[in-house]
């Protein structure tokens, strides 16, 4: 999230943010109040900010209220979808910068549909993000959702609410996709479902695409600016 | 094992310096004694004198700082591990029991060292425990578990399975610590019984000194890891030698 | 009902059940894929015989152990509560192998990987164990202790390395912690059964030896046994399978622990071997039904079947508890 209010323009309106915001470079000196999951109350109050962006998935429930205690106004953020990403970036330019007019966002839009093209196509994936055990990445999630944008069905369906469950075998055996994602820190992940992929699809052998997680794994627009890894790669 | 039937001595001291540290005996004065073969001898003395390292030490064969222990003429770590169980028994003096055990299975373990590895432990209803189990009247508990039975009758179960061993010799160790007046005298008709029905020598370590003076052949007195007194029964009852004892 | 019934109740129902495993699963399996492999019943076919039978055999072999082994530390320490991970081997080999994966990149897929590099975690808690005070039985209580405080140790220094790394890397650490089943080929399998099977057979040996110790140590020595190096011999092999075991399917809980009880509440074995014998079994069973049930629960999930063992074994035992 801290990338994303860089990207939105506002960067240095950031005074402190949670542990492990590394991206963008920028950020990586900015003072630490905590993890996202338990931030400290008591750092953010020494930092006396306006506003306080919280992260929708991982922060506890009950920091709005926390916060309002302490007269501190809170935005909570959720990003599932391309639809969230830009609602969301529309929501917190409006409600925190005051804009009226959302030119970065509409950019990001466009150049996002010309990247999909006209007609779609169609095409099974699956999303790994680790290979023993096998956990995938749900329907429910903004990288599931981006590469449907692109015309994928993610074979995990949307029955199942989990964002990254770990899933038995026999079902991956039974379920070949066209392609497969891995979004991974390095190529030794990337060739480790390599090697699993052999074993449960030896007659299918689906198109493995390596999703660097650098580049993909966190919710903002940076994800967009790379469509064009994905864009080559299907059909 | 001929040699062992026909030694003359039960239990030999010669010298023996008891201790848990290789440098710190628990008395300077070494003990020295010959337990002759056919007697009950009671081992007498005040909590801490060296009574169960003693009987350990015959058991073990450690805490042995200087001198020799010996079991018919062997020391322990001499004894054949065929031969052992034939040797000496003990019934300890907190014995541990599996809990969900019967009766029945639980006197089979005695034969644990005499049955292959292979071939399955003698049954109860075989001979060899016959006598056994009619000199100590446990054909009605065989069934019961460990758990349901009263101490007493726990304590003659234990007994019987230190006398199915086979044993020439028996070590007690405070037998009758947790039993009622009742339950001690029982058991103690039961060890005379033994004494004559299997002739074998019995080593006894108690503080009941009553019955000690009724029971007992022989008497070994332990006064801090010395020996105190090593004479008949009626010796040491004639004299004041309980009070300097217990002093 | 009378024990011999209750041993043929349970021998026949095992049977049943184990028949019926390799056909419980996330997926639905036509039933000629048995025999038919071509067409339509290839996938069918594979997932039966290439997947679900070697994991099958993985599954009973290792509840059949973690149950005998935690069976022996429940004779041997003369405590219910004692159960395999006791001394803190597993924790020492978890930790190495949570180790290895962050800071040596070895990261799981074969157990080759695996079992070699922490052979070494476990033998590193194995010396710390067989230099304490295993010699006497005062010692066992020590012993227990030592080993709660290595499992202290090792958990902290595990989690202080899962919190170290990047969240997406703790993924791999939970199959360490709660336990995963791997898809091993029937080969594999096998070898796995067999060599487990040796270290069981060395155990049921030593049955005999336990049931001394059972008596007492001063016991035991009329016996003429030596109760520090049965002891010594038992911790020995118990903690190289253990390391075998563990470095394989991680840490499974719960099993070595209510399963022998279980066993000895309903059975009241007369023997160590006995109580062996059908410790593996019941341990077999348990491992089994909560393996198809992890991949049944809400599928196509796979939840981690230590969370599973737990589920189920602690209201089972509870159960019991109240029953009796």
């Amino acid at each position: 999230m801290t990338e994303l209010v860089f990207q939105l323009g506002y960067g240095n309106t950031i005074v402190a943010t949670s542990q492990m915001s590394d991206f963008p470079d920028e950020a990586k000196t900015l003072p630490r109040i905590g993890t996202l999951f338990q931030p400290s109350l008591e750092k953010i109050l020494g930092f006396a900010p306006n506003w306080v962006l919280i992260d929708g998935e991982s922060s506890p429930t009950d920091f709005e209220s926390d916060l309002k205690n302490l007269n501190i106004n809170s935005l909570r953020v959720s990003i599932r979808s391309i639809k969230d990403l830009f609602d969301e970036s529309k929501r917190i330019l409006k409600t925190i910068f005051k804009q009226q007019s959302f030119e970065f966002v509409d950019n990001q839009l466009n150049h996002l549909l010309k990247e999909i093209g006209s007609t779609p196509s169609d095409f099974s994936f699956l999303i790994f993000a680790w290979s023993s055990p096998p956990i995938l990445v749900g329907h429910n999630t903004f990288l599931s959702d981006l590469l449907s944008q692109f015309g994928g069905r993610n074979l995990l369906g949307d029955k199942i609410k989990a964002t990254y469950p770990q899933v038995a075998d026999e079902w991956i055996i039974k379920h070949p996709p066209q392609f497969v994602f891995v979004i991974a820190d390095s190529e030794q992940q990337l060739n480790e479902i390599r090697t699993s992929s052999n074993r449960w699809w030896p007659k299918d052998k689906p198109k493995l695409i390596f999703l660097p997680s650098s580049d993909f794994a966190r919710t903002s627009f940076t994800a967009l600016k790379n469509l064009n890894r994905i864009r080559s790669q299907i059909p | 094992m001929e040699k062992i039937t026909n030694h003359p001595f039960f239990v030999e001291a010669l010298n023996v310096q008891l201790g848990f540290q290789p440098r710190t005996p628990l008395s300077d004065k070494p003990i020295s004694f010959q337990l002759k073969r056919g007697l009950i001898t009671g081992l007498i003395g005040p909590n801490g004198a060296g009574k169960s390292t003693l009987i350990n030490a015959l058991v073990t064969g450690q805490s042995i700082i200087r001198g020799k222990l010996l079991c018919y003429g062997i020391e322990k770590n001499r004894v054949s591990k065929k031969d052992s169980s034939n040797l000496i028994s003990i019934l300890p003096q907190e014995p541990t029991f599996p809990r969900e055990l019967r009766v029945k299975h639980f006197l089979e373990l005695a034969f644990l060292p005499s049955t292959g590895l292979l071939k399955p432990l003698p049954s109860v209803e075989s001979e060899q425990f016959e006598l056994e189990l009619n000199t100590l009247s446990l054909k009605p508990l065989l069934n019961k578990y460990l758990k349901q039975l009263s101490s007493g009758e726990r304590q003659r179960v234990f007994l019987a399975r230190a006398l199915l061993q086979k044993p020439r010799g028996l070590l007690l160790d405070e037998p009758t610590n947790h039993l009622d007046p009742k339950a001690t005298s029982d058991f103690w008709q039961i060890i005379q019984i033994c004494k004559n029905q299997f002739a074998i020598d019995i080593l006894v370590s108690s503080h009941d000194i009553s019955l000690l003076k009724k029971e007992c052949d022989w008497i070994l007195a332990i006064k801090n890891g010395a020996l105190f007194f090593d004479g008949t029964t009626d010796d040491f009852f004639r004299s004041d030698i309980t009070e300097k004892l217990y002093a | 009902m009378t024990f011999k019934k209750k041993y043929v109740v349970f021998i026949i129902s095992a049977a049943l059940i184990l028949w019926a495993l390799p056909f419980i699963g996330s997926e639905n399996l036509s039933f000629q894929a048995i025999w038919k492999s071509s067409g339509q019943y290839a996938l069918d076919h594979r997932i039966l015989w290439s997947l679900r039978i070697p994991r099958l055999i993985l599954v009973l072999t290792v509840g059949a152990s973690l149950a005998v082994l935690g069976a022996s530390y429940q004779v041997v320490f003369n405590n219910v509560l004692a159960e395999p991970y006791i001394l803190g081997v597993s924790s020492g080999v978890t930790l190495g192998l949570v180790v290895a994966e962050t800071f040596f990149d070895l990261r799981s897929g074969t157990p080759q990987n695996i079992a070699v590099g922490l052979l070494f975690a476990g033998l590193v808690v194995m010396l710390f164990l067989l230099s304490y005070q295993w010699r006497s039985g005062r010692g066992l209580e020590k012993i227990v202790l030592f080993g709660m405080g290595l499992n202290f140790v090792f958990s902290s220094l595990l989690f202080l390395v899962l919190s170290y790394r990047s969240q997406s890397l703790g993924a791999g650490s939970i199959r360490w912690l709660f336990g995963h089943i791997p898809w091993l080929n029937t080969s594999q399998s096998l070898i796995f059964l067999l060599i487990n099977l040796t270290f069981l057979s060395g155990l049921w040996a030593m049955g005999r030896l336990i049931d001394g110790l059972t008596l007492g140590d001063s016991v035991a020595y009329t016996f003429g046994f030596s109760p520090a190096k049965i002891r010594g011999l038992l911790f020995l092999l118990t903690s190289l399978q253990l390391t075998l075991i563990t470095s394989i399917t991680g840490a499974i809980g719960f099993i070595g622990l209510v399963v022998p009880h279980c066993v000895r509440l309903l059975f009241h074995p007369g023997s160590t071997r006995l109580l062996f014998i059908i410790s593996a079994l019941g341990g077999a069973l348990f491992l089994g039904l909560s393996d198809s049930l992890s991949r049944t629960l809400l599928p196509p999930l796979e939840f981690p079947i230590g969370v599973i063992t737990t589920l189920l074994g602690g209201p089972l035992f509870l159960a019991l508890l109240w029953k009796k």
